[in-house]
This record gives C-alpha cells, structure tokens and sequence, in this order.
C-alpha cells in the first residue's frame, strides 16, 4: 500500500486545524451556514436528513487492517457505532456531531485517511476493481495509476471548483469491474505492443441522465496519461456548463459539442500540456508501483482445503459463491458479503469492522478492499486458511454466502438518511432479500440496484432489475427497469412502466420472477440472459399482469 | 429540531407548536431564522391522530422518527449463516 510521506501527513495536519477554526468560528456563530457550507464540504461533511454525515475516502477501496481497526474505532467513539460502505468504495459516517468533526479528521490523518474531495465539484475518489493485484485476468495492477491519479488531483489548484463533480474509474481486467462506462473517466488499461496502454472513456455517468461513455482515445501510454486527463479536464473546465447544475456533467457537454470537437479540443491543447508537464510527477509511478507489490505469497498444502470443500456442504456452497481465484495458484480473493438477509446492504458494525481488521491481519496480509457493490474483500488469502475464514466470519455474522445473488443487492441510503432522496431505498432491499431468500439460489445471478432518487447512487440504470424510489404524490412509488448492464457491454435499463407502492412492487417482482421461472431455458440461463434473448415485452407483462399474447 | 411555543428548539414533534395558518408560521420562521445558529427553516404540513401529531408527509414522519431500526445480526445473536 501506499505509505504517506511526511508532505502528505503535514498537509493533513494544516488542514485539520484549518478546518478546526472552521467548525470554531461556525459554533460560535461568527460563520453563518452560507458562509460555512462550502468550508464543510471541502471536508466531506454532508448535512443529511437527521444530522451531519461525513464520507471518508477509501482511495481505490484499498485498506489496511489498522486502517479500517481505525474506522471501527471512529464508529463508536463519535458515531453510534457503525459506518456504511458506498457504492464508491468510500465509508460514510451517519450520525457524527459537527463539533466533534475536527477530532474525526484528526483520527482519521493519524491513520492516513481523509475526507478530502469527497463532495464539492471536485475529482473524486478515484476507484478501482476490488480484486486490483490478485484478478487472474488483469493486464496489470491499476492501482498504482489510481494512487498516481490521486496524487495528481488531490488540491490540485486547477480544478477544485469545476462545472460539477468529476468521478474517475480504473479498469485493467478482461472483465471490468470498475463500471468505468459509467464514469466521468473510465480508464481501461490494455495490452499494448510492449508495455499496458490506457483507452479513455469519456461522458458516463449515471444520475438524472444516464449516458454510457464513449471511448475517445485508445491506446494512451502511460506517460501521456496524466497529460490527456488534464487536457479533458481543462477542456470541461473552460467549456461545461456552469449555470444549470442538472447539465453541468461532462457527459452534457460531450452530447453538446459532439465527439470530433471534443476530441479536437482535447487535441489542441495537449502538446502544450505535454511539453510542461512536471515531469517529476511522470517519474512517480515507478516508485508508486513498489509500494503495490504483491506480497510473498507462500505455498501452502492445500489438501485440507479440498477435504473441506468435499465434506462440508455450508463452506462448499460459501466457497462457490463467495471466494474468487487468485492469480497465484493456492490463494484465493474472499468477497464479505455485507448483505445478510434483512441488514441495510453496506452497513458494518464497529465489531464486524474489528473482525475483519483482525482476520485481515491473520491471514489476509493486512490488506482490505471495499467493492462498489458494498462488500469487503480480503484479496490474498490462502486456500488453506479459507475454513479459518469461513468459521470466524460466521461467528460475526458475515459469512453469507450470496455474492452475485439476488440479495447481494445495492441500495443508496435512501430516505431514511439522506436529504435528496424522494423515497426508502434500505426497507425495499431488505423486505426483497428475505421474501426470496429460499428462492434465490433458484433464481441464480440477478443484480438488483434500488436508488432512492434520480440521482441514482444505487446505480439502478445498470441493474438487471432496477429500482427507483419516487416520490408520487405524497406516497413512496417504485420505477421499475430491466436490462441494464456493467461492463464493456454496458447498457442502461429499460424503463417498463408506471411505478409500484411498496406492497404492489413486492407482488410485481412475484410475478416477474415466475415468469424468468418459466420462460428460462434452463437452470444455467442467468435472468439477463433471458431479458436479452426474449426482450424485456414478456417481463413487462408480468409485471403489469398484462395476459401474454401468445 | 422543531420550534416549541416558546420560540425554543426541541426535538421531539410532539412538543412541537402547531401554527394554524401559514402566514402566522411564516411571519415567526423569519423572526427565528438567525442564521449564525439556525441552518435552515422548512414548514412541515402535520395532522391530528387522536392527540397524536403526525407529519402528513412521509419524509417528515422518516425525519420526526429516524431511520428504520436496522440491527446488525452479529449484535442481536442472529448470525446469517444462511449458504444453502
């Protein structure tokens, strides 16, 4: 992992007691909240439905044992004793007092994490593919880039005040688990003829207009990299719309100027960029790239692993849903599902946290992931040591074996915490996950995202099923889509109809589920391959109960 | 926090003062509205059940209660180990 220099820890401290002076002046009434807004927000403090919330960046949702043992602690001492995973790899504390926020940062710079640009319209954090240095399929670890990304934007004086926010994802494997279609920038790092080379994405992004991105330039070296995001950034800087906050993304201004002139644009300005580069920064990722080395993986017997695997049918089935395959033989990524059936998806407990902290550092090599689909992955674990795992994570309630399944679902807080939302998203994923439970082995691979708003932080538009809350008239109405999809085939969901009240939505999905049921070829033809074999006209009829033509 | 009917902020809704007209809420939100203490104001539509305040709207009634009360399993004694 990267380790903070000295710089970084200064840094932090400055802007700990800058921020100090800040909350100060605001409780003693000499800032008014106009006036400090955007001092808080600088600092990842949201005001929320009931309280304050602060968002902890989780850069490329990479963390150390001591780290997240630090976010346990957080928890209970300034919170009420639990933090919740977002589906950009960051942790979000609900219920902290704006008076005690200094001393959150404080602890938060002594473990080397921070709230910096985790709101405002600013870069991001920079997010990656959970099982980054351990995926058998990567073309390389991302994460070094994403660190160098990080580095390269965090304070950067160019863009602390752009049209809107600006969100980055890294991608280097076969499969893209980084949804970079749906992001401002979506990095793919390819193959190229001697060294990985990066294919940009431009104009994703999910929200009140969903788009999903297009590639602009292919085949970007490493060393042209950080020159091109800067040369995009300048271009949406000086070109994006500033007087509407709803068509203010990149993705706005890419449909507006069209392809040929953005890219044009971009061109125009990028020599320049090139030439004054600070080519020191160029010259870091060397040594960023020693800091992600994979660790000295050992190698283990592996005999007692397979014993339990054949004896013990609750690990076998834990083991086929829950543990991925490690690029070196013996040693295998375990995904924690955060998802038990009837808990608020993302949610851990201070002592869940400790646990994971404390496994991590017995047999996962100190490191911890955060997925954007809201788990935790322990990414070097050995095979041998994966019943270990199995029987601890039981024992706090973690071992749910339902990774891919239908109720390993992602919902955004919802209502229940947040200001923008116009109806729950938490009640629905939970009433969803415990009516299909017995049925969602069955049932196979569906993804189901629920956002409480247009806003779309539960991604619904890339769900197979997704869910939008709204709010209709004074009752909570739930939006339907199907077919969305993640991935390099990412495409978004088709809206089927009017909205369900909470009861009816229940019995919408009964009746879609029966029809995947009955219209499947057989068992191992997963819900979106049948939504793209038949079209989603027969879904929608179950789901209006509208009889079928045929 | 809801405005109590001695100008006071408390947080229960049922302390809460209930203003029969919107000009007479209106007129007392600007008086309160100090803006070195006061975040922000929103009038909030509310009803009678039996002696009961209720919030009319749902976002209200989710704002006067909290959130849903989601336990965690691993505090209540009730471990998901459910893989089959």
């Amino acid at each position: 992992m990267y380790q903070y220099s000295e710089f970084d820890k200064a840094f932090l401290q400055e802007r700990v007691a800058q921020y100090r002076d800040q909350v100060s002046r605001r409780l003693t009434g000499a800032l008014t909240e106009d006036e400090f807004k955007p001092l808080r927000l600088m600092n990842g403090v949201y005001l929320q439905l009931h309280a304050y919330m602060l968002r902890v960046a989780i850069p490329y949702g990479t963390l150390s044992a001591a780290q997240m043992r630090g976010l346990a602690h957080i928890s209970e001492r300034w919170d009420k004793g639990y933090g919740h995973f977002t589906t950009r790899q960051n942790i979000q504390f609900n219920w902290p007092k704006l008076v005690d926020t200094p001393d959150i940062l404080e602890a938060l710079a002594a473990l080397d994490m921070h709230a910096i640009q985790t709101s405002g319209n600013t870069i991001r954090n920079v997010t990656t593919d959970q099982f980054a240095g351990a995926a058998l399929d990567e073309v390389d670890d991302p994460r070094p880039y994403a660190e160098w990304i990080r580095q390269w934007s965090t304070d950067h004086p160019e863009f602390q005040f752009l049209p809107r926010k600006f969100k980055i994802a890294i991608s280097a494997g076969q499969e893209d688990r980084a949804l970079v279609k749906a992001h401002d920038i979506g990095l793919r790092l390819v193959s190229g003829d001697s060294a990985p080379v990066f294919d940009i994405y431009v104009g994703g992004g999910l929200g009140r207009t969903p788009v999903v991105g297009t590639l602009l330039f292919e085949g970007v070296s490493v060393a042209e990299l950080l020159p091109h995001l800067e040369a995009i950034l300048t271009v949406y800087n000086l070109a994006g719309r500033r007087d509407n906050k709803y068509k203010a993304r990149i993705k706005i201004l890419l449909q507006n100027i069209g392809k040929t002139e953005f890219i044009q644009q971009v061109k125009k300005i990028l020599p320049h960029i090139i030439k004054a580069f600070d080519q020191r920064l160029i010259g870091r990722l060397d040594r960023l790239s020693s800091d992600f080395a994979l660790p000295l993986l050992p190698s283990r017997d592996v005999a007692s692993y397979w014993d339990a695997v054949n004896n013990q049918p609750d690990f076998k089935a834990w083991v086929a849903q829950n543990v991925t395959p490690h690029k070196q033989e013996g040693y295998a990524s375990v995904t924690v599902s955060l998802k038990s059936h009837g808990q608020a998806p993302g949610d851990a407990s201070a002592a869940q946290m400790r646990a994971l902290a404390d496994l991590a550092e017995r047999i996962g090599f100190a490191e911890l992931r955060v997925s954007h689909e809201q788990n935790i992955v322990l990414p070097h674990v050995a095979q041998s040591d994966l019943m270990f795992v199995f029987d601890r994570l039981r024992r706090e309630g973690l071992a749910t074996g339902n990774i891919g399944l239908l109720s390993d679902l992602i919902a955004c807080p919802g209502m229940d915490y947040c200001a923008l939302a116009t109806a729950r998203s938490i009640p629905i994923g939970q009433q969803i996950a415990r009516r299909y439970q017995h049925l969602e082995r069955q049932l196979g691979p569906v993804k189901i995202k629920i956002s409480g708003c247009i806003n779309a932080c539960g991604h619904h538009h890339v769900g197979d099923i997704g869910i939008l809350g709204l709010d209709k008239a004074g009752v909570e109405n739930y939006q339907i889509t199907l077919g969305g999809r993640v991935g390099m085939d990412a495409a978004l969901g088709e809206k089927m109809g009017p909205g369900f009240t909470e009861p009816e939505l229940l019995l919408a999905l009964d009746r879609l589920f029966e029809a995947y049921l009955a219209l499947r070829l057989g068992s191992d033809e997963v819900f979106s391959k049948t939504v793209s074999r038949l079209g989603t006209s027969p879904f929608q009829s179950a789901l209006y109960e509208v009889p079928d033509a045929a | 926090m809801y405005l109590d009917e001695n100008h006071a902020w408390v947080e229960a809704l049922a302390s809460a003062h209930l203003f029969q007209s919107l000009e007479e809420a209106s007129a007392v939100a600007v008086k309160v509205n100090d803006p070195a203490q006061v975040i922000g104001i929103e009038l909030v539509g509310v009803a009678l059940q039996a002696t009961q305040t209720v919030a009319r709207h749902y976002r209200e009634a989710i704002r006067a209660k909290g959130p849903g009360d989601y336990v965690f399993p691993s505090l209540t004694g009730e471990a998901d180990v459910s893989v089959q």
